[in-house]
């Protein structure tokens, strides 16, 4: 067994973040009592926590991991799930609230590529500079010089000031004096995103081989081909915890599961300041539970929940369902104030309405649907969250997409899914057993 | 990647109500510092058809500019002294104390991507602005020297006593630095001040004006300006003006040393909030 490099104890991080409008902030009766912890806070700097208009936030709970030399090991999760957070304080940019972190050897942290570089200063000189804060010895960057600059390929431009680069070829830059750094641990978070591909992959191919050198490293990424490829072990981040620590491959599949089950429900924060807003907007199935995908022969059921606040007799509340393809392209649109009957949303509670999309009318394709409340007629858009949409899928569950696009069904692709019959107009003409298009039957047959 | 080779183990935790300095890494990683200095050096002047030309016009231009409003117009006295070097005396220390007081309010605010992104002794930061500052005022007494002789004033012995003085003048600069860049990173509003606050001092301090000038009545009030006893040391050791201050340079030494004291503790115990707040 390799010793260990890191030992990380139960690590918690606390940020303090505005309150949201109408939350309740607590009151002047509390400071008498907490006037000691308050003087401390003074004494220690915390001064976004003496605020009486934030609350606490746990970016990180209770973390607790261990990595032992020449593991890759690749932290993910959803965004805002305490990934960045961990690095930084590995690195030791950001102190953690309570825990403890040992780290044996030297540690290299790449948390963005390019730190430090300064415009008005040469390609050179901040081959210098950005050496140096990233911790190079001013001679190992003079015997390193010309491998970064050919690493580079910025060449003739590197007396040229920075300020005249493209945001390309700084990126060039840093990666190269990043890759030739020589750690004997290595943090590095999401920095392939950036870049063009070729050189990404170069990037990507030098620090492969460093992992083969029996480097340890931390990789924070999103792309999951990069984690399958690098790490020999994973950590998945929900909420600020770890809620698995084992082999990628099933890392990978975890995490995907979070992802998916949160895609599943689409939940409006509360605005208690508003009359009325949205609580929830799902796709249900017969027995009103969230599904993330239907079979596009059935009708899809859209369910948005809201609540009426105060009574709103003189300005009728509706609601308004658009559901669009993944270009944002708007396909069908539905409100409440179109249907039969006046919906009556004026007294104050819970309602609830559902859009219904028939069955046979959209091909399979993946939709964004947008709920919002609308006042007389007119939608209301003023609810976080609502760029978003919620993401559900019309699917067959017959036949695969990408085979019929291979079988040259070129109708498939399009949105609207049309009918079709056709019978013998002679006496002798064999009678059809079924009488749509093939698409359909292969639905009609099998339920 | 930032590689700390001389800290081969590290602990992380959460730090102490008041954390110490930590000298050894500021030893061990100096060669950052020396790449920040380097940095601000060679980027003040680029783009300027005039360069480091600027350290020595700066000056000067000022010295025709204050000599013409306050002693040709306004009449100022200056101790018998030409009043070109009776002003300089104290505009060349002037200067790096007000440069240090509205740099030091960007010192962290202003440096928040490095800050989040690489760590490095955060002290740093205050040292290598205030080390530029003592750079322009080393090249600025040489000024000095140069409108001396131009006035047939031979310098004095005393006038060894300047790199002490300068010494002093920047342990007072950099404990200014660092309580009003710990400040700012939580309160923006001290940047909005500091421009006030420094034309108040200018008139607090004796520059422009000799201290015989400030009424008897105030001047045991006047003198708790720390810069006071800094400023007459130091025009008394160039130009030779008064007899020798010591009283107010011992107030002023005194003054240096606590505030210092308080902003290293400030500093330290600040840190810890900075990259989150910024």
């Amino acid at each position: 067994m390799e010793e260990l490099v890191i030992k990380v104890e139960s690590l918690a991080k606390r940020f303090f973040i505005p309150r949201q409008k109408g939350e309740k902030n607590p009151s002047l009766k509390w400071v008498l009592p907490n006037l000691f912890s308050l003087v401390k806070q003074l004494a220690r700097g915390d001064f976004p926590g003496i605020g009486f208009n934030t609350k606490e936030f746990w970016a990180l709970r209770d973390v607790s991991f261990e990595v032992r030399r020449g593991e890759a090991v690749g932290i993910i999760g959803r965004n805002g799930a305490g990934k960045s957070t961990l690095l930084k304080i590995l690195s030791r940019i950001t102190e953690p609230t309570s825990g403890k972190a040992f780290i044996q050897g030297r540690v290299g942290s790449l948390l963005q590529v390019g730190a430090g570089f300064h415009n008005e200063l040469t390609g050179r000189e901040n081959i210098y500079l950005n050496g140096a804060i990233l911790g190079m010895r001013n001679q190992e960057i003079q015997n390193r010089f010309d491998e970064i600059v050919e690493f580079s390929e910025i060449g003739q431009f590197l007396d040229t000031p920075l300020k005249h680069y493209s945001s390309g070829m700084r990126i060039r830059l840093g990666f190269s004096i990043a890759v030739n750094l020589d750690p004997e641990i290595l943090l590095l978070d999401e920095v392939f995103a950036v870049g063009d591909a070729a050189f990404r992959q170069k990037c990507f191919d030098r620090l492969n081989n460093e992992v083969l050198h029996g480097r340890t490293v931390l990789f924070v990424s999103h792309s999951m081909e990069q984690v399958k490829s690098l790490v020999n072990r994973c950590i998945v981040l929900e909420n600020g915890r770890i809620t698995f620590n084992g082999d990628p491959q099933t890392g990978v599949e975890k995490y995907l599961e979070i992802a998916a089950l949160q895609r599943k429900v689409l939940e409006f924060p509360l605005q208690p300041g508003r009359a009325a807003q949205l609580d929830r907007c799902y796709m249900t199935d017969e027995d009103g539970r969230p599904i993330e995908a239907t079979p596009f022969t059935r009708p899809a059921r859209i369910r948005v929940e809201f609540s009426v606040r105060k009574s709103n007799s003189d300005a009728p509340l509706g609601v308004v369902v658009g559901f669009c393809n993944e270009a944002g392209q708007f396909l069908a649109v539905v409100s409440s104030d179109d249907l039969p009957g006046q919906s009556d949303f004026s007294r104050p509670g819970r309602y609830y309405f559902d859009a219904i999309l028939p069955g046979l009318i959209l091909n399979p394709i993946n939709m964004i649907v947008r709920p919002a409340l609308s006042v007389k007629g007119k939608a209301v858009h003023n609810h976080p969250r609502m760029g978003q949409g919620l993401g559900v899928s019309l699917i067959d569950p017959e036949t695969d997409l990408s085979e019929r696009r291979k079988g040259g069904r070129q109708s498939a692709l399009l949105a609207v899914q049309p009918l079709g019959e056709w019978g013998g107009l002679n006496e002798d003409s064999p009678n059809p057993e079924s009488n749509s298009n093939p698409a359909a039957t292969s639905i009609f047959v099998k339920p | 990647m930032n590689k700390r080779s001389n800290t081969h183990r590290i602990v992380i935790t959460p730090s102490p109500l008041f954390p110490k300095i930590n000298f050894s890494e500021i030893w061990d990683e100096r060669e950052v510092l020396y790449r920040f200095i380097w940095r601000d050096f060679k980027v003040r002047y680029k783009q300027t058809v005039l360069g480091y030309l600027w350290l020595v016009l700066q000056p000067l231009a000022l010295m025709a500019l204050y000599t013409l409003f306050f002693s040709y117009i306004a009449r100022v006295p200056s101790e018998g002294i030409p009043y070109p070097i009776f002003l300089l005396s104290a505009l060349i220390p002037w200067r790096f104390f007000s440069g240090s007081l509205s740099s030091g309010a960007g010192a962290i605010v202003g440096a928040s991507g490095l800050l989040k992104r690489v760590y490095f002794p955060r002290l740093y930061l205050p040292i290598s602005g205030v080390v530029s500052g003592v750079i322009d005022v080393m090249i600025g007494f040489l000024v000095l020297i140069g409108v001396m002789f131009y006035f047939h004033i031979t310098p004095q012995l005393k006038i060894l006593l300047v790199p002490a003085l300068i010494v002093l003048l920047a342990g007072l600069s950099f404990a200014s630095v660092l309580i009003i860049a710990s400040l700012n990173a939580f309160f923006r509003d001290i940047s909005r001040a500091i421009p006030i606050i420094t034309q108040g001092w200018l008139y607090a301090s004796p520059v422009v004006y000799p201290m015989s000038l400030v009424p008897e009545s105030v001047r045991d009030l006047y003198a708790l300006n720390p810069v006071v006893g800094i400023l007459q040391s130091f025009r008394w050791a160039t130009v030779g003006a008064a007899d020798a201050p010591w009283s107010l340079l011992a107030y002023s030494t005194m003054a240096t040393v606590v505030l210092l004291v308080v902003g290293v503790v400030m500093f330290r115990s600040f840190e810890r909030n900075f990259v989150d707040v910024i």
